[in-house]
This record gives C-alpha cells, structure tokens and sequence, in this order.
C-alpha cells in the first residue's frame, strides 16, 4: 500500500516546447537516482489555454483526457 | 481565454526516470503530477522528485517529497502551494510547561529569546513540613522543614533556615499543631521570619485554656525575597515545661 503524499510544485510553470517534466527518485544527501524505483499511475495536469493547438498536448503517445 | 485544464494520459510505468517532453508547438501550464513510487526494489530510501528541465536539459525546478524508506512506497501529489506532508517544522499544541524553579526560557536558535518569567505566569506551589520540635521551658528554637511534594522554591541544604532559590514575591502558610498540652495561661509563640534585608516577622501567639489543651497556630503572608534570603519558623516556649510542636502544613509559592 503506498502511503499519501503531497508537495509542493512552482506556481505558474509555463512549459514550452522542448521541456521536459521528470519524474524520478533520487538520494537525500547526494541528489543522485536512487535505482529500482517504479513508478505507476502517472498522470501530468495541465492547463492549455495559452497553447496554439489546444486539441492535441505531445505528439508521440499522449492521449488528452480532460478531467474538468 | 477559459482554462482548459487536461490530463496527459497513457504515460508508460516502469523505473525512475521517466520524462515526459512537450513537443510540437505546445505551450501551457503545469497544474500537477501524481504518481505511485514503488520502492520495493529500491537501491535505498529516496525522495520521490519531479524535475523540469529545459529544451537544452538543464534542471528548471525540481520539486521532492517526503523520505520513502527502501521497500516502502508513497503516492505523491505535486501541486502548486501544497505543503509537504513530512520533514520540515514541528505542529501540535504546548498544552503544559511545568518548570520546578519558576521560570521557562524558550530559545529558538535563529530567533528572538523569550523570557516567560513574567506577570500573569501561574507558579506550582512547593508543599513542606517539619520535623517535630521540642523546646525547653523559656526557650525558643527553629523547625527543620522538610519538602513533601510540589515545587521547589526553597533550598532546603540548611533545613533550619531554608533559602529561596529564586527572586520573586512569595506568599507563605504555616500550619503548627502542638502534640503536647499547653497549660492553662501558658503561652507560646510561633514566628515566621522572612530574613530579607528588611525583616518580617509573622507571629501567631497563643495561650493555653483552662485545663490546658493541645492549641494550633497559623501563619500567613507575602513578601518579596531574593534568591539567598532564608526563611525560619520557630516556636518560643513560655510554659514552665517543654512543649512539643510541628508544622502540619506549610505552603511556600511564588506569585511573580
């Protein structure tokens, strides 16, 4: 059972092409990856009001699934 | 424009990292992430971390969580102006300090130093009784006081002439019993001396009634008093035979 958890992200964070949003694990004291952690459930929110197209978001897999 | 709030679907699972790039001519907001990190086979404990790197791949922002111990996991949500749920200060209530010697400081390392040893502070009274003190006819003589519970105001080191431990104003009760008769028309005298450089003196005299009887004194008062100043309670004997007394009871608290 994983236990709940929140954090905090920027206010505000405009991504433009190119950028990259990472999910990782890393070590406390060194920064580093720590190897052997899954990750599952992904989900990324946006908010495309400012973006050209707002029917597609990525080109290779993402599907758009609006939630609100 | 209206917000278009969306969900980028259908990112693969698998092991850390993994990155999602925006392609294309896309620009827009980033409102949150969420993901399950399961560390059964972690290499060590770890914070889950979302990063946002620039198109040249240098680390925009990087946002972590809580510690996961190795073999642990957490479902983490990143969003903006979300508290982190773990590390970082202390919550709950101070429902009680209790301090022995009147007074709390409270010292917060980058901060200001708070002395609480103020007015409106209530002090725990220290309980004390005695010894039992027999004194020869025509002659006076000194309790030795003994601490019975509650605070500690008084240091007891010479128990026939006790000192204060901490400069306040102080209110004081004494309760004596004889546990011998006093004769009829025979008086004693029992003292409370507050040995501040200006003296006070609290007495209580009492003459015994006919048939003679075992007789009680009581002794109470305030007074200002620096740490060192001690305190005695003494009984004078007027009676032509010695009499025994002791302090049932005897409260000394400090009120500011």
């Amino acid at each position: 059972m994983a236990a709940p958890q929140q954090a905090p992200l920027p206010p505000s964070f405009v991504l433009a092409s190119g950028m990259q949003v990472v999910l990782t694990a890393i070590d406390a004291t060194t920064g580093n990856l720590v190897a052997g952690v899954n990750l599952s459930n992904i989900s990324i929110s946006v908010d495309t009001s400012n973006s050209p197209d707002q029917n597609t978001v990525g080109v290779a897999a993402p599907i758009l699934v609006p939630t609100t | 424009m209206a917000v278009e709030t969306l969900e980028i679907a259908s990112l693969p699972s698998g092991g850390a990292p993994i990155s999602y790039t925006v392609s294309g001519d896309q620009v827009f907001d980033l409102i949150g992430v969420r993901a399950v990190f399961d560390g059964t086979g972690a290499g060590g404990n770890f914070l889950p971390c979302v990063q946002i790197k620039s198109a040249a791949g240098h680390i925009l922002s990087q946002s972590i969580g809580s510690s996961v111990t190795a073999g642990g996991s957490a479902d983490v949500s990143f969003a903006p102006f979300l508290r982190s749920t773990g590390g970082g200060g202390g919550t709950g209530t101070i429902s009680d300090i209790t301090s022995t010697d009147g007074s709390v400081t409270i010292t917060n390392p980058t901060g200001p130093t708070t002395d609480l040893s103020a007015h409106g502070i209530q002090f725990a009274a220290g309980y004390y009784n005695s010894n039992s003190l027999t004194v020869g006819s025509g002659s006076s003589a000194n309790f030795h006081i003994n601490h019975v519970f509650g605070a500690t105001p008084l240091n007891l080191a010479t128990p026939f002439a006790p000192t204060i431990v901490t400069t306040g104003v102080y209110a004081f009760t004494v309760d004596i019993q004889s546990t011998t008769n006093l004769a009829a028309g025979r008086s004693s005298d029992a003292v409370l001396s507050l040995n501040t450089p200006q003296v006070t003196s609290i007495e209580s005299y009492v003459t015994g009634p006919t048939g003679g009887a075992l007789v009680a004194f009581g002794l109470a008062g305030t007074s200002l008093m620096s740490a060192g100043d001690n305190l005695t309670v003494s009984m004078g004997n007027f009676d032509t035979v010695n009499v025994t007394y002791q302090i049932i009871a005897m409260t000394v608290q400090r009120l500011t």
